[in-house]
């Protein structure tokens, strides 16, 4: 209780500095940025006049926070979880001028089932003149307690969760997916956004339509990727059951086979270059315009040709993992990069 | 399945979340200042400190811009409990500080009113240095220039304010507010001098 | 009258990008031809543009200050105020704000006036101060007790044509669109190669794609939609990939 007054006193403070339009904050450089006038750029990449940047602490009463959703079609949303039970949000709202940065707000509706919402509009005012689009703009910054699972949608602008402990689902148009550091199951979708996961510890659902998906350090139950147009690059992946699919653009995974693990790697167009760090025994199957297994290949039905590694009663055994590269109209390139008894 | 939707309005009739202070909100602002809550009025300060001081600076020149911004926010802070909401706050703060810096002037004895009449009594042109920057130049002539050109400008195109904006600020209609921005330039231009262009950073 | 004198007046306003298109582009076609409006609409243009740039200036430190000492000696001199007297002074402020210079016949009429606005002024103060506090626009953040209110993000804004609230309310569809475009490519796709499929193949090919049409419209808008919508992507891009429009053990769910 005394520590909740201290922190409600703490955020009463935080926001006596940081309510003040960021101008006021940002004294000593104002003459370089100041509101409503176009200048140099107030922030890296806003070259916009007005910003205000608020600070909002929320503490949980009765039970803890377990679920976050975020709307912001206006900008970025950033999610780090941290060792406490509160949330805090820090927003910075930009607008070519006074008028139009008041037409730009950000609604909290704290639920009692432990769920927060956090949404940002832009409001169509009377006497207002048209302000361009890419001219408004709120970022967040969100504190959040780790074991909330974070929900999050933006348009353009960037998403991005670290250190959390109960996954998040992740929705973009443009804007660019980064997870680091998460676990639990990870969900991210984007039109055109570059995404990219870095040590994530459970199960991974990852899509683009037209952008590259980066994956580092996951392992866990399930990895999924699918990429239309753009390439899928993969290191230090150890998953059960990994999938990893492009329509157009290559694919490069370097991973380590589980025990009865089985990975589908497949590419309408693109090339597909698999390296693999095995444990036990490994079968790969494989398909396309030219296949090179590095070792001998047995032909098979319908095309496809199959190579072993590994003693052949393991590989025989249901514990040999099962490895199944595609590309009809591309290359495979598989190979054993090292292997340990 | 994400699920964004609203709260049923039943949950949240019973938040048992503590919000320990809000986000900034011009709703918000104006009750709270209503209210007398100190920090909510030092928020609207610097919320529009700049435009009015800047307006007032321009408009009556930097030495008695203080005390011009002083008497605006002075009224604001007093007005707030009559204010309706029938223009947007900005709105209705604009026209307080060009009211007061008009009424300034006035008071200096200047006697510049919003329209032609200030065209008769436009003082001998001062010299306008041609080699200084044109950021110099144009704030000599500024001062020059009758006050009810120089509110427009200022409004219209140093501030960056609509012509609707501007209208509903010195209370005419946006037809009046076109021509006097087109008189004030005119006149600017011919303080300013012919080839404004050259002397000014190069177009690409 | 010279076609100078035509288009001077409008310079202004076709710089400043409002003249209607046909106006325009006879301003466009005087200036091509005239030199001396040609140099006046670039005077004017660098004059604005220059307007435009100037630094702003900064209030001194000490305004705040002053406002505050200011307000609390007005208080202090309201308090000692009979009441109509701070009502009057009330009057005659708004009177100012006006910019209204009274004479004295007008004063006369206008006191008429005055009395009932006054009337008009103490009841909405009053009603006012019975509701808490007058608010213009939904709060922000609710406070945590009593009813809440909608948040404003729930609310549709109204667009403005050209403005941000135009290209917010699009924004969702457009990112809708873009999956069931890919999604049509890869159908038309899957039409080309399906020829080379067994009929049980495209049998359950086709089975699976109705399915995941149905998942699709049952899904609506927004973020639903594009799980269901990525969920088909997927399945075609296995389909495709394994040529024989069936699906490997494991593949998308």
């Amino acid at each position: 209780m005394i520590q909740g007054r201290a922190l409600a006193r703490r955020a009463l403070i935080a926001i006596l500095v940081a309510a003040a339009p960021a101008a006021a904050l940002a004294e000593p450089r104002a003459g370089a940025a100041p509101p409503s006038r176009e200048g140099p750029a107030a922030e890296p990449g806003h070259t916009a006049g007005a910003s205000e940047r608020a600070r909002l602490t929320i503490e949980p009463a009765g039970h803890a926070f377990t679920r976050l959703s975020i709307e912001n079609p206006l900008g970025d949303v950033k999610v780090e979880g941290y060792d406490g039970t509160a949330i805090q949000i820090e927003s910075h709202k930009f607008a070519p001028d006074d008028d139009s940065l008041d037409r730009l707000h950000i609604s909290l509706v704290p639920n009692p089932d432990g769920t927060v919402s956090i949404k940002t509009a832009v409001d169509g005012g009377k006497e207002v003149r048209p302000v361009p689009r890419a001219a408004m703009r709120i970022d967040l910054v969100i504190r959040a307690p780790r074991d909330a699972r974070v929900e999050a949608e933006a348009g353009s602008g960037a998403l991005e969760i670290a250190n959390l402990d109960a996954g998040g689902d992740l929705d973009t148009a443009s804007g660019p997916i980064f997870v680091r550091n998460v676990q639990g199951e990870v969900l991210t979708h984007s039109v055109s956004g570059a995404t990219r996961l870095v040590q994530v510890f459970g199960s991974v659902d990852a899509q683009t339509l037209a952008s590259d998906v980066d994956l580092d350090t996951i392992s866990g139950e399930r990895l999924v990727a699918s990429v239309h147009r753009g390439r899928i690059e993969g290191q230090r992946v150890r998953a059960r059951y990994v999938e990893l699919t492009t329509t157009e653009g290559r694919i490069r995974l370097e991973a380590e086979a589980a025990l009865r693990g089985h990975l589908v790697v497949s590419s309408l167009f693109g090339d597909v270059n698999v390296q693999l760090r095995r444990h036990g025994a490994v079968v790969v199957r494989a398909k396309g315009n030219k296949v090179d297994l590095g070792a001998p290949a047995r032909p098979q039905p319908d095309g496809w040709v199959e190579s072993s590694f590994g003693q052949a009663a393991d590989a025989a055994a249901a514990t040999a993992a099962l490895v199944e590269i595609r590309s009809p109209r591309g290359n495979v390139n598989f190979a054993i990069i090292e292997s340990r008894p | 399945m994400t699920d964004l939707a609203e709260p049923a309005p039943a949950a949240l009739a019973e938040p048992r979340t503590r919000v320990s202070a809000t986000l900034t909100d011009d709703a918000h602002l104006i009750a709270a200042c209503r209210r007398g809550e100190a920090r909510a009025m030092e928020m609207l300060y610097h919320q529009y400190k700049r435009r009015v001081f800047g307006m007032a600076h321009r408009i009556v020149g930097g030495s008695d811009a203080e005390e011009v911004a002083q008497e605006v926010f002075v009224r604001v802070f007093r007005g707030l409990a009559a204010f309706r909401g029938d223009s947007a706050l900005s709105t209705w703060i604009y026209r307080l500080t060009v009211n007061a810096a008009l009424s300034h002037l006035a008071r200096r004895g200047r006697r510049h009113e919003v329209g032609d009449e200030g065209l008769t009594e436009l003082p001998a042109p001062a010299v306008i240095e041609r080699d200084s920057a044109l950021a110099a130049r144009i704030e000599t002539a500024l001062t020059q220039l009758p006050a009810g050109y120089r509110a427009i400008l200022v409004l219209h195109d140093v501030e960056g304010l609509s012509h609707e904006e501007c209208a509903a600020i010195l209370e005419c209609r946006i037809g009046t507010c076109k021509s006097q921005l087109h008189k004030a330039r005119a006149r600017m231009r011919e303080l300013l001098g012919p080839g404004l262009d050259e002397r000014s950073s190069p177009k690409p | 009258m010279t076609m100078c004198d035509k288009i001077r007046p409008r310079l202004t306003a076709y710089l400043d990008g409002e003249l209607a298109d046909e106006h325009g582009s006879v301003v466009r076609g005087h200036l091509r031809e005239c030199p001396a409006c040609r140099e006046m609409a670039r005077d004017e243009a660098a004059l604005r543009d220059g307007l435009r740039a100037l630094a702003p200036v900064d209030p001194p430190a000490a305004l705040w200050a002053g406002i505050l000492a200011r307000l609390a000696a007005e208080e202090v001199a309201d308090a000692r105020k009979p009441r109509w007297r701070r009502h009057a002074g009330r009057w005659l402020r708004w009177l100012r704000a006006a910019r209204f210079a009274p004479t004295m016949p007008q004063l006369a009429a206008a006191a008429v006036v005055a009395v009932a606005a006054i009337g008009l002024l103490t009841w909405r103060t009053h009603r006012s101060d019975d509701a808490g506090h007058v608010v213009v626009a939904p709060p922000l953040v609710h406070p945590g007790h009593g009813p809440a209110p909608v948040p404003p993000a729930t609310q549709a804004p109204a667009a403005l044509h050209g403005d941000v609230t135009e290209e917010l309310l699009a924004e969702p569809a457009q990112t809708t669109a873009s999956y069931a475009r890919v999604i049509e490519e890869l159908m038309k796709l899957a039409e080309q190669d399906s020829t080379g499929w067994s009929a049980e193949a495209r049998a359950a090919f086709n089975a699976r794609i109705t399915g995941l049409r149905d998942a699709i419209a049952r899904a609506g808008q927004g973020h639903p939609s594009h799980l269901a919508q990525s969920s088909m992507i997927h399945y075609l891009q296995t389909a495709l990939a394994r040529e024989d429009g069936l699906l490997a053990a494991g593949g998308a769910q």
